[in-house]
């Protein structure tokens, strides 16, 4: 790993089908008085509807070397435009990439990492991805270019949201969720956001991501489901038939409101919670709120528990298993619900896995890991970012990868925050176990 | 440019004008007398400088959002050029009067090159490849090609001229708008170069190698490991040894006797950043060479064994322009030397 001091022009790849929003996009980035020279590459034919900007049509050219491993495909065209670009005096801030909907994003960043002379003078500082929130769902099972793009984001801006209602907008969230963890996923309406959200993120700042979410890199969640329920004071009746197993832990956590926003907000205690030791509750027993983890003993046909409540309001009920495994019945019907798919029913699918420790890393062992990782899996590792904290080193390691390729440097000094490391690996048929185990062997 | 030490003389001896055009020359060209050198710059202009000590400086118009490529016709009279306006022009030489201004085919054109020895001009502009005479009339248009075409280089001494894009090197004439040869090779093909008495052609490739065909038996070969891309090739007058760039290092192939296969190459060492230009003399045997950081070197470079490569194989001459090296191109005599920088300096050194 050398070290690079970043003065290189920072590029974001926006990609997205056909009508999603990213020219829309475009062009508000461009119109926005950001007092910024931007140079944009252009794939595909878009009204853009700006002057003052150098805006440049391009076709796709995708160049195969090494006898067409994907890992070393690289974009011609760019590498000829932003090569000239480099060249001129009244040199640019910022590029902008625009890819055609159905292209694969793995050509357009490897382009960055591959070629000398863009890695010099240009560092890859995101990739954008613009989803149509109404017409996704015809393509994210099929379509490999959208599974990629999704993939392969660093943003993801679910758009016309106003279009789509919201249950299924987080449905769509919750599944590109369990593909992409490390994207930051914002819903937008005719493509409106923050220029601070998509522009200079420095593809590998996962800082902001932690902050905000700190499940971001724990995905496995100990329960499938939960319930949002508008409870009265009261006794309620609680039945279960059997079902696949003899017992299942279910926690019950008073919510500010009946909203997917408020139920997020008590994830967290949830999964907590769900680590405690459980207390059994016989049939005739009863749920009560907080963090206490009940145990529903259900062998031998159906069991009728209650659910007490002392203040009216709302409430989830997280449950171990789906509920209808044992037609679970409420008198009152749920307000919503989300489903908690554990991962290990994806293996085939794209999917996350991150992997958070204590404790620095030795940095030889890590590059010998790190090479022969990349050498047999690399095809199916899409992108890998993370924070290393490297024994030896005051300062901490940031990097990003794409395939094969990555890239890194130190960035600013730990100072009093707590030494760790934090990486994430996104890609095909991931071995979450292998991963972990392979990175904690690197440590000193 | 002010601040540059003088170079050490010895080799070429010392510097005969320097001049200061304030943009990135992307391409320099000597006229075939010698007596001037043209200058094109990315932002548009094109220079022509005389090389006499007087320095005479005609700028013409060029080509709008910036130029990219130039040529002499053999008889020095006309000058092309081609730019990001789409556009091939011809210039009379000696008035820069615009004569004839063409629609290469696409919004970049590459590359423009007159015959060695006939009034006929190439241009090749994304994938359109068209062949002009000076009348400025399409002579013919070839058919489109699989990808962007990166280069075109007269065969020596003939009417064949060899066009090169991802996946293939191809050579036409003027007869037939289908290829009279081509070799396909599944990779991006950055610059090509053809040795002096054809029986060669390399080209240097974005895969970081460079490859070499046997013009009549078609064989090939390839030699990989270059550090970075390869876009700097030069034959020496005798075809015998082809200087590569794509590192620091200049690599020399040896092609006598058996061929470059097995065999170890020259190496020069010297500079620190990744070769941008190098050039043999027509007809003498020093070699000149720049880098990304500014150096320019004057290597003699055939007297150097494979064994002598990591020691003893110095410059014999070398300094720093203090911007990166865009070109370096010998006069037609070989007694002078033009270089050009990033930041638009032309240095011509000297006799002429």
């Amino acid at each position: 790993m050398t070290e690079t001091i970043e003065k290189r022009v920072p590029v974001t790849v926006l990609t997205g089908f056909l009508g999603s929003g990213k020219t829309t996009l475009l062009n508000r980035i461009l119109t926005e008085q950001h007092g910024k020279r931007i140079a944009v590459i252009e794939n595909e034919f878009g009204e853009i509807g700006v002057d003052n900007e150098l805006v440049i049509n391009a076709e796709e050219e995708i160049f195969e070397m090494n006898n067409g491993c994907i890992c070393c495909t690289v974009r011609g065209d760019l590498i000829r435009i932003l090569g000239n670009l480099m060249k001129r005096k009244d040199s640019f801030d910022y590029i902008m990439i625009e890819t055609t909907g159905l292209a694969d994003p793995a050509p357009v960043a490897q382009t960055f990492f591959v070629d000398d002379e863009m890695r010099g003078r240009m560092a890859l500082d995101g990739v954008v991805t613009v989803i149509d929130a109404r017409h996704i769902w015809q393509h994210i099972d099929e379509s490999s270019e959208a599974k990629e793009q999704i993939a392969f984001a660093d943003v993801i801006l679910l758009n016309k949201t106003d279009l789509v209602p919201a249950g299924e907008i987080d449905r769509l969230e919750a599944r590109i969720r369990e593909m992409n963890l490390a994207a930051k996923v914002y819903r937008t309406e005719r493509a409106e956001v923050g220029m601070d959200k998509i522009l200079n993120i420095g593809g590998f700042n996962l800082d902001r991501a932690l902050e905000v979410d700190p499940m971001f890199l724990e995905p496995e969640y100990p329960f499938e489901w939960a319930g949002v329920y508008q409870f009265e004071a009261g006794r309620y009746d609680l039945v279960m038939q059997s079902g696949p197993d003899p017992t299942m832990n279910a926690v019950l956590m008073p919510l500010e409101n009946a909203s997917f926003q408020s139920l997020e907000s008590v994830q967290f205690d949830a999964v907590l919670t769900f680590s405690d030791k459980e207390q059994p509750v016989e049939p005739g027993g009863s749920i009560s709120p907080g963090t206490i983890l009940h145990q529903l003993m259900l062998r031998d046909g159906e069991k009728r528990f209650f659910i007490d409540i002392r203040r009216a309001g709302a409430y989830a009920l997280f449950t171990q298993h789906h509920p209808d495994e044992f037609a679970m019945a409420i008198p009152v019907e749920y307000a919503l619900q989300k489903e908690y798919k554990p991962d290990h029913e994806h293996d085939e699918e794209i999917s996350s896995v991150g992997i958070t420790t204590e404790g620095d890393v030795d940095e030889k062992k890590l590059n010998k890991w790190l090479q022969k990782l990349l050498s047999e899996n690399g095809v199916d590792i899409f992108r890998m970012k993370g924070i290393l904290s490297i024994a030896q080193h005051s300062r901490r390691f940031v990097f990003q990868g794409v395939h094969m390729l990555f890239d890194g440097r130190p960035d600013r000094e730990w100072g009093s925050e707590p030494r760790h490391n934090s990486l994430i690996f996104i890609g095909r048929n991931l071995d979450r176990a292998g991963l972990t185990k392979g990175f904690e062997q690197c440590l000193a | 440019m002010s601040g540059v030490a003088a170079p050490a003389t010895n080799a070429i001896g010392e510097t005969r004008w320097e001049a200061n055009l304030g943009d990135h020359v992307i391409r320099l060209a000597w006229s075939p007398s010698g007596d001037s050198v043209a200058a094109a710059c990315v932002e548009g202009r094109i220079h022509v400088l005389s090389a006499d000590s007087t320095q005479r400086t005609r700028s013409l118009a060029g080509h709008e959002h910036g130029a990219q490529c130039l040529s002499w016709s053999h008889d020095g009279r006309f000058l092309a050029s081609g730019g990001q306006d789409g556009r091939v022009k011809l210039w009379d030489a000696a008035s820069g009067e615009l004569l004839h201004s063409m629609d290469a085919g696409a919004a970049w054109v590459e590359q423009v090159a007159f015959a060695p020895a006939a009034p006929l001009l190439v241009s090749a502009a994304g994938r359109h490849l068209k062949l002009w005479n000076l009348q400025g009339d399409c002579v013919r248009e070839y058919p489109a090609h699989p990808s962007t075409i990166s280069d075109v280089q007269w065969q020596p001494g003939t009417l064949f001229f060899t066009s090169a894009c991802y996946g293939q090197l191809a050579t036409f004439n003027a007869g037939s708008a289908q290829p009279v040869k081509s070799f396909g090779w599944k990779g991006s093909i950055l610059a090509v170069a053809w040795s002096p008495d054809a029986n060669y052609v390399a080209t240097g490739n974005q895969d970081a190698s460079v490859h070499f065909w046997y013009r009549k038996s078609g064989k090939d070969l390839e030699m990989s490991g270059y550090g970075a891309k390869v876009r700097e090739l030069s034959w020496d007058a005798g075809s015998r040894y082809l200087a590569t760039g794509g590192s620091a290092n200049i690599t020399i192939w040896d092609c006598g006797g058996k061929g470059p296969a097995g065999t170890r190459p020259i190496e020069l060492r010297k500079h620190d950043a990744v070769v941008s230009a190098l050039e043999y003399q027509h007809k003498g045997e020093l070699l000149a060479s720049g880098c990304g950081e500014g150096r320019v070197c004057v290597w003699r470079p055939a007297g150097h064994s494979a064994k002598q490569s990591t020691k003893g194989a110095s410059p014999l001459q070398t300094w720093d322009e203090g911007a990166g090296i865009t070109q370096v191109r010998w006069a037609p005599n070989d007694k002078a030397l033009a270089i050009s920088t990033a930041s638009g300096l032309i240095r011509l050194l000297g006799a002429i």
